[in-house]
């Protein structure tokens, strides 16, 4: 396709002018301004449309500005020679209105011309096919998504995988290293550092060794200097301690000393009696003793002797002793005795009064011997006991009797009443039927109960018979209406008693039934209002269903009716005889009783048989009231006969008890009046006599053994009395004579006891004496026997030794204890003589004085001492510290394990890095040998462009970018190239569009002005590659440089020139 | 002649840190991790008097030098006081760890104690009751890198009833310890001593027997590697010939590895319940010690993706950590190790996306090219060779590059995988 013709009629400055083009490249010269920019607007404008109305845009509409026709026509021809003219005028559309004129003859509009054009886009166009330098210096003028579909197709399926597997494994690779990353979550680095750090620390910790060896020199040297220090300090202790001790015995020594000299002072004295002072004071004292107890014991002994002496006892006393005694015992009873006299003596006065008393009581004039001798034995009192019982149930057994006959006369008192009353009864009782005729009136009875029934349905039978016979008479003798007649009649007969009432009770219902619901309803009571419906009308319903009775007709059959009316008539007849027979059994039966055959007869008979029941009865009850009165009075008359019979013979018995009574008082001298209960209540009495009388002899007989035994006594003691002298025999009292006698006695007792124990006393003194003065004789001898052993010959000389003994062994003593403890302190016999020497040397100021010089300077010594040991203590404790120190193993431990980490952090780098280096390399062989054709193309382009500099155009894998290759391999983004190159990049990448666009349609190709800023080397390239591409399609190629032509003609390429006059319109090209 | 016992120990390495342990160890397990060397050694004493042995020989490496621990001299010195209050002597050499040349602090050692020379090969006769029953050769190396062949001086004199001779050897050029003292069995067999006791190898072996070449290994392990029972042989001698060599377990702590193949493991509950079968296994095997376990995940499962991103292991350590807290003594989850597989369909991934088909092409190709790798080398030398850090990181070697490649591959198409899955 090529642009053979270009008409304007209006449009920018061109107005009415045409251009002729020829196929190839057509060069069109034109100064500035000359409009070539406007005719390549032209041309866009015509086959894709004015450009639309915008503020913006509107300079690029390229209306006229003188007004006029605007727009113009372009006509193509394509290959096949076929000439297409496309006309674009008018305002009316911002497009403007486009007509096409096909070869056949035939117009189109906006869609041929699309079709026309291979359906190009019109940015294609104005990018690839007609462009300025404008275009040409950016890269997004490619960038529509038609261009973009030729150009980045490289990454194929896996284009987007594959960049995501880079970045991937980028961020793998860089989590562990990245050249020139500094940053904390880099592991290799991290892990680096801590390697380092502690690398610093094992050299640190490693020092130990150097600072142990010289702990332990420092320590041996300590420990020297310690022991040096340690004997100076143990030196001058022991002389602080020397001092200390000459100080503490400088008194000790002094006593020392002075009792050796007291002790040459002192006569020797080798032997001495054994406590021989305390035991001659011990002699003496016991002397003394003995001496002051025999003088006590001789003045005793004359004392006792003289009171013996003094002390007279009467043997006469003593030997009536036991006399005398039992006298004193018996004092008591007879003073008992003689009062019981006294006593007893009333009692008898009391008892005789009693007797005296009994006598008067009883009538009795009785002797003492008398009433003593009354018999109280058990039988007797038995035999009166049983006299008493007698006679009391004979009195008893006559007030029986007289109560029996009382009664027996009351009872035959009521008998007789009752007889009267029987007797009045008896003739008042009214008559009964007599047998035969009570036989007579159950059987007319009976009868009649049988058979009244049976005559009375005699008789129903009869009239029903008689009706049935007149009627069947009737229908037997009248005409059919008559026998219809009848039998209406006969129906309503029927009807007349039941159809009324029936059809009334059934209004009557349904009316209720509506009615009284409807009431109870008004008054407000639903559920009642429902029950009394339902209830009358399931009533009413019945009634209404159930049919009227009688409804049945009857037919005309006579033949049968005259047979049923002989059947009946003779019926009837055997009925009549029946009633007869009865009426003949009715008369014999009930005429003796004055009763008819009627109903009314039998209710007499069965009243008349009630009545005569009645008094039968009456009468049988009054003759068993008579049979009761009759036994009564017989047992009456049998108990009066008894009673009789009882009372004689008790009257005998009570005349024998009476006589034996007698008898027996008789016997025992009582007074026979007296009956048995008097003399019962009599006899304790006798008994009591009898006690009192037994009593005041007993009384009699005790007092005369007791007044005998007082008599006795008396007498005795009396005659003792008077044998001893006693003027107390003449006194009158019995008590005091034997009180005198034994109080003398006493008296005569004590004394005697006296003598005895007096003499006792004497010999006993006596015995001591002699024992005494013996041992008085023993100690005399023992002191004598002790001076002698002390070689002294009296006491005083005894007493001196004794004491210059004492004095020598006492110090003796002091003075080896004071040497045993200077010896002590001396440190032994060997160091005596020295030590002695130095006591001698030096007085205690001195020894004072030196003592407090040797503590300062130990003190001193022991300081010193003292700060060797801390420091010792510290070397030690370094020294254990560093040996027991874990740090450096730690920190080994730590720098081993982190190596392995950084190791193993490498590798698992390495296989990061190695991936992602072989992922790289490939993308960038694929990408060498994948790229798209449009790019290969405008590879080469470019390469033919840049005189072969740059050898390559890439788009990187997936994306949406270009890159350079140059000669040397470098690759570049173009915003890195210079703008003449850039400018021929994608220029180069035009043409491989176009040759692409090639494939559907060869549009002309519109350029305008594109070689400005390519150096003349490259635009002969550029003018090179033209014609090349202007062999395939047509090219207007506008320039304002004259040179490109001649550039042209050197290159003898074939092209057809064409130059504006752009100030005076020209209306017909320059050619050549 | 009568008989003698004695207890040989070696490579002590009192107070030296353990390798690994990457991850926060809790304070109270910090602490016995630190205390351990110690308390094996303090075992070793108890066991010593309890046994009432005549001496005890530590054939060298007693504690690092190069550590400076005066923690740790003061320890051995206060453990040796105590064997002489029992009467036990003591005869100690120094190996390359604890040369006579190091830093020593200055301490007092027992008059039982024979710490042997490092100019020559001394021998130190074992009296008991006026009467010799063994001599004792040794030698103390005088520098760490010490690499004379000293066992040529140990020389058996005239009437020696029984010769011992303590040596820090590494024999036969055992690789994974340095060739210090170098020996041969041959040697040592022909060597004239009845019993050689070595150190140096912190495995324990008993080499051979008559004349007995023994190494006890050290008393406690201290790495992953350093795994099983630790401690000390306790010797019996009559009549001139060893009659028993048994060894003695006395670290408080171990070290074992456990394996957990998970091939066929679909659920994550159930690849955990493995482990800890296995841990427990390894509990009871180790004698309800403290342990310090380095799981290593094997086998082909459906897990493998999810295991081999870091977050995934750490996520199972932490798991494995959490059952381990509940077990008296601890357990301790020193590492995870994940080698399990997964079968990936490389070709399917090439076909279905091109660009992974390139990726996987390049792999391939860096597998195999020297210049791609030294390109690998460089890019990891930002870390391995960081100024601060290469003392520390060894530079990944042709091995670690290879499984470096495997890894990256498997993370890079487990991504794809995760993101394939995300649309």
């Amino acid at each position: 396709m090529r642009i053979e013709r270009v008409q304007v009629y209006g449009f920018g400055e061109w107005q009415d002018v045409e251009w002729q083009f020829e196929p190839g490249l057509n060069v069109i010269l034109g100064r500035n301004e000359a409009g070539k920019t406007t005719v390549m607007a032209f041309v866009r404008a015509v086959l894709f449309g004015f450009e639309r109305r915008s503020a913006q845009a509107l300079h690029l509409r390229y209306e006229p500005r003188g007004g006029g026709g605007y727009g113009g026509a372009v006509t193509l021809v394509d290959a096949a020679g076929a000439r297409y003219r496309i006309e674009r005028t008018g305002t009316s559309r911002s497009a403007g209105d486009v007509r096409v004129y096909l070869p056949d003859g035939t117009t189109g509009g906006e869609e041929q011309v699309h079709l026309l054009l291979g359906k190009m886009n019109d940015k294609v166009f104005k990018n690839i096919f007609a462009f300025g330098l404008t275009e040409l210096q950016q890269l997004e003028t490619l960038q529509t998504e038609e261009v973009n579909g030729f150009l980045y197709r490289a990454g194929t399926g896996s284009g987007l995988s594959i960049l995501q597997v880079q970045k991937k494994l980028e961020g793998l690779e860089e989590s562990y290293f990245k050249k020139g990353g500094k940053s904390k979550q880099l592991k290799l680095l991290t892990t680096g550092k801590s390697l380092e750090r502690e690398q610093d620390t094992i050299l640190d910790l490693q020092r130990e060794n150097e600072t142990y060896n010289r702990c332990v020199r420092d320590l041996q040297a300590v420990e020297g200097r310690i022991d040096e220090q340690t004997r100076l300090v143990e030196a001058g202790e022991e002389r602080v301690k020397r001092q200390d001790v000459l100080l503490q015995q400088e008194e000790t020594y002094e006593a020392w000393r002075e009792q050796e000299r007291r002790l040459q002072a002192l006569p020797v004295i080798a032997e001495f009696p054994q406590d021989g002072v305390a035991r001659l004071e011990q002699l003496l004292e016991r002397r003394r003793e003995v001496e002051a107890e025999i003088e006590g014991l001789t003045a005793r002994e004359r004392k006792e002797s003289a009171v013996l002496d003094g002390l007279v006892v009467r043997e006469d006393v003593l030997a009536a002793q036991e006399q005398i005694l039992r006298l004193r015992d018996q004092v008591p009873l007879v003073r008992d005795r003689v009062q019981s006299l006294r006593e007893q003596s009333v009692r008898i006065e009391a008892l005789d009064g009693a007797l005296a008393q009994f006598r008067r009581v009883t009538g009795l004039d009785w002797e003492e011997e008398r009433i003593a001798a009354f018999d109280f034995s058990f039988a007797h009192k038995q035999a009166l006991q049983e006299q008493a019982e007698q006679e009391r149930s004979l009195r008893e057994a006559g007030n029986g009797w007289a109560l029996r006959e009382r009664e027996l006369r009351e009872k035959a008192e009521d008998l007789q009443k009752r007889e009267g009353e029987l007797l009045e009864r008896q003739e008042a009782l009214p008559k009964v039927m007599s047998d035969e005729e009570r036989v007579q009136a159950e059987d007319a009875l009976n009868w009649l109960r049988e058979q009244l029934p049976r005559a009375e349905s005699l008789r129903q039978s009869q009239e029903h018979l008689a009706e049935q016979i007149s009627r069947d008479e009737e229908l037997l003798g009248g005409t059919g209406r008559t026998a219809a007649k009848s039998t209406f009649r006969m129906g309503q007969s029927g009807r007349s008693d039941a159809k009324p009432s029936f059809a009334m009770e059934k209004w009557v219902l349904a009316a209720l039934a509506v009615l009284l619901p409807l009431i109870l309803l008004v008054l407000g009571s639903l559920l009642p209002a429902l029950i009394v419906f339902l209830v009358l009308g399931a009533l009413a319903a019945l009634k209404w269903r159930t049919p009227a009775p009688g409804k049945a007709s009857s037919g005309d059959r006579a033949s049968m009716l005259r047979e049923t009316l002989a059947g009946n008539r003779a019926h009837f007849e055997r009925l009549r005889r029946e009633q007869d027979d009865l009426q003949a059994q009715a008369a014999r039966l009930l005429a003796p009783h004055g009763l008819a055959f009627v109903r009314e007869s039998l209710r007499t008979l069965e009243e008349r048989l009630r009545r005569d029941d009645e008094r039968r009865q009456d009468r049988q009850r009054w003759e068993e009231q008579w049979r009761d009165l009759i036994r009564d009075q017989d047992v009456q008359d049998l108990a009066v006969a008894r009673l009789n019979r009882d009372k004689d013979a008790h009257r005998r018995e009570r005349d024998a008890w009476q006589a034996s009574w007698t008898s027996w008082l008789s016997e025992r001298g009582l007074p026979t009046e007296w009956t048995p209960s008097l003399t019962e209540q009599t006899l304790p009495e006798i008994e009591k006599a009898r006690d009192a009388v037994r009593q005041k002899r007993e009384g009699a007989k005790l007092a005369a053994g007791w007044r005998d035994f007082v008599d006795n006594l008396e007498r005795e003691a009396r005659t003792l009395a008077e044998r001893l002298g006693d003027k107390a025999a003449f006194s009158t009292d019995l008590s005091a004579i034997i009180h005198k006698l034994s109080s003398c006695l006493q008296d005569e007792e004590r004394k005697a006891s006296q003598r005895a124990h007096l003499t006792d006393k004497l010999s006993t003194v006596r015995d001591a004496l002699q024992e005494k003065q013996n041992l008085l004789r023993a100690h005399l001898d023992a002191q004598a026997q002790l001076f002698r052993s002390a070689d002294a010959a009296d006491e005083e000389t005894f007493r001196r030794r004794a004491a210059q003994f004492a004095e020598r062994t006492r110090r003796l003593d002091e003075r080896d204890r004071l040497h045993a403890i200077l010896l002590r302190s001396a440190g032994g016999e060997a160091a005596w003589v020295k030590f002695c020497a130095e006591m001698e040397a030096a007085d205690a100021d001195q020894r004072r004085e030196a003592l407090t010089a040797e503590k300062v300077r130990l003190a001193e010594l022991r300081a010193v001492l003292q700060g060797l040991q801390e420091e010792k203590g510290s070397l030690k404790q370094k020294l254990s510290s560093l040996e027991t120190s874990e740090r450096l193993s730690e920190a080994r431990q730590n720098h081993r394990q982190l190596t392995a980490r950084l190791e193993r952090e490498a590798d698992e780098w390495s296989v990061y890095a190695v991936a992602r280096h072989l992922l790289q390399r490939t993308m960038g062989i694929y990408e060498r040998e994948k790229q798209p054709a449009v790019i290969k193309r405008a590879a080469d382009y470019f390469r033919r462009l840049t005189e072969g500099r740059y050898t390559g155009v890439y788009v990187p894998l997936g994306d949406k970018r270009i890159e350079v290759e140059r000669q040397d391999g470098h690759r570049f983004e173009p915003a890195y190239l210079s703008r003449g190159t850039v400018e021929q990049l994608y220029l180069a990448m035009r043409f491989a569009l176009v040759h692409e666009y090639r494939q559907s349609v060869a549009l002309p190709l519109v350029l305008d002005d594109i070689f400005v800023n390519f150096d003349p080397e490259r635009t002969k390239a550029a003018l090179r590659t033209l014609v090349e591409i202007a062999g395939e399609q047509q090219i207007l190629f506008f320039t304002c440089h004259p040179h490109i032509s001649g550039c042209l003609r050197e290159m003898r390429a074939e092209h057809h020139l064409l130059s504006f006059e752009s100030s005076e319109h020209a209306k017909t090209p320059y050619s050549v | 002649m009568s008989s003698f016992r004695f207890l040989h120990a070696a490579d002590l390495h009192l107070d030296s840190p353990f390798r690994g342990l990457a991850g926060q160890l809790p304070e109270r397990i910090a602490r016995e991790v630190r205390r351990s060397t110690f308390a094996a050694y303090e075992r070793l004493v108890e066991l010593a008097i309890s046994e009432r042995v005549d001496f005890v020989i530590v054939a060298g490496d007693v504690y690092d030098l190069a550590d400076r621990s005066l923690t740790a001299q003061v320890a051995f010195l206060r453990g040796l006081e105590k064997l002489a209050e029992h009467g036990i002597r003591a005869y100690v050499s120094h190996g390359n760890h604890d040369p006579l040349d190091g830093a020593q602090a200055r301490l007092k050692w027992p008059e039982t104690v024979h710490i042997f020379s490092g100019e020559t090969v001394e021998s130190v006769p074992f009296v008991r009751e006026g009467v010799e029953l063994a001599r004792v050769y040794g030698r103390s190396y005088p520098t760490a890198k010490f690499k004379e062949r000293i066992h040529r001086d140990y020389v058996r004199e005239v009437d020696v009833p029984f010769a011992i001779g303590v040596l820090h050897t590494n024999l036969d050029g055992d690789s994974g310890h340095e060739a210090y003292a170098p020996s041969s069995r041959a040697e040592l067999a022909a060597g004239g001593m009845d019993y050689w006791a070595l150190g140096h190898i912190h495995k324990r072996a008993v080499i051979q027997e008559r004349p007995h070449i023994v190494y006890p290994g050290n008393l406690q392990g201290r790495s992953r590697k350093e795994t099983g029972a630790k401690g000390c042989y306790l010797v019996e001698v009559s009549q001139g010939k060893v009659d028993g060599c048994v060894f003695h377990e006395l670290a408080p702590i171990r070290w074992e590895k456990v394996e957990v193949d998970l091939t066929g493991v679909t659920e994550e509950a159930d690849a955990l319940e493995r482990a800890e079968e296995q841990i427990l296994l390894a509990r009871e095997n180790g004698g309800l010690r403290p342990l310090l376990v380095a799981v290593e995940v094997t086998g082909h499962t459906e897990l493998h993706r999810s295991l081999k991103r870091v977050e995934g292991r750490d996520e199972w350590t932490q798991a494995l950590q959490e059952i381990a807290d509940d077990l008296r003594p601890w357990v301790w989850i020193e590492s995870v190790e994940v080698r399990t597989r997964e079968e990936i369909d490389r070709d399917a991934w090439r076909e279905s996306d091109p660009f992974l088909g390139d990726f996987l092409r390049l792999v391939e190709e860096m597998r195999e090219s020297p210049e791609l790798r030294s390109e690998l080398e460089e890019l990891l030398g930002t870390v391995y060779k960081h100024p601060k850090w290469k003392k520390h990181l060894g530079t990944p070697g042709d091995e670690r590059l290879t499984e470096l490649l495997e890894e990256a591959e498997d993370l890079v198409l487990a991504l794809f995988a995760e993101r394939r899955d995300a649309l």
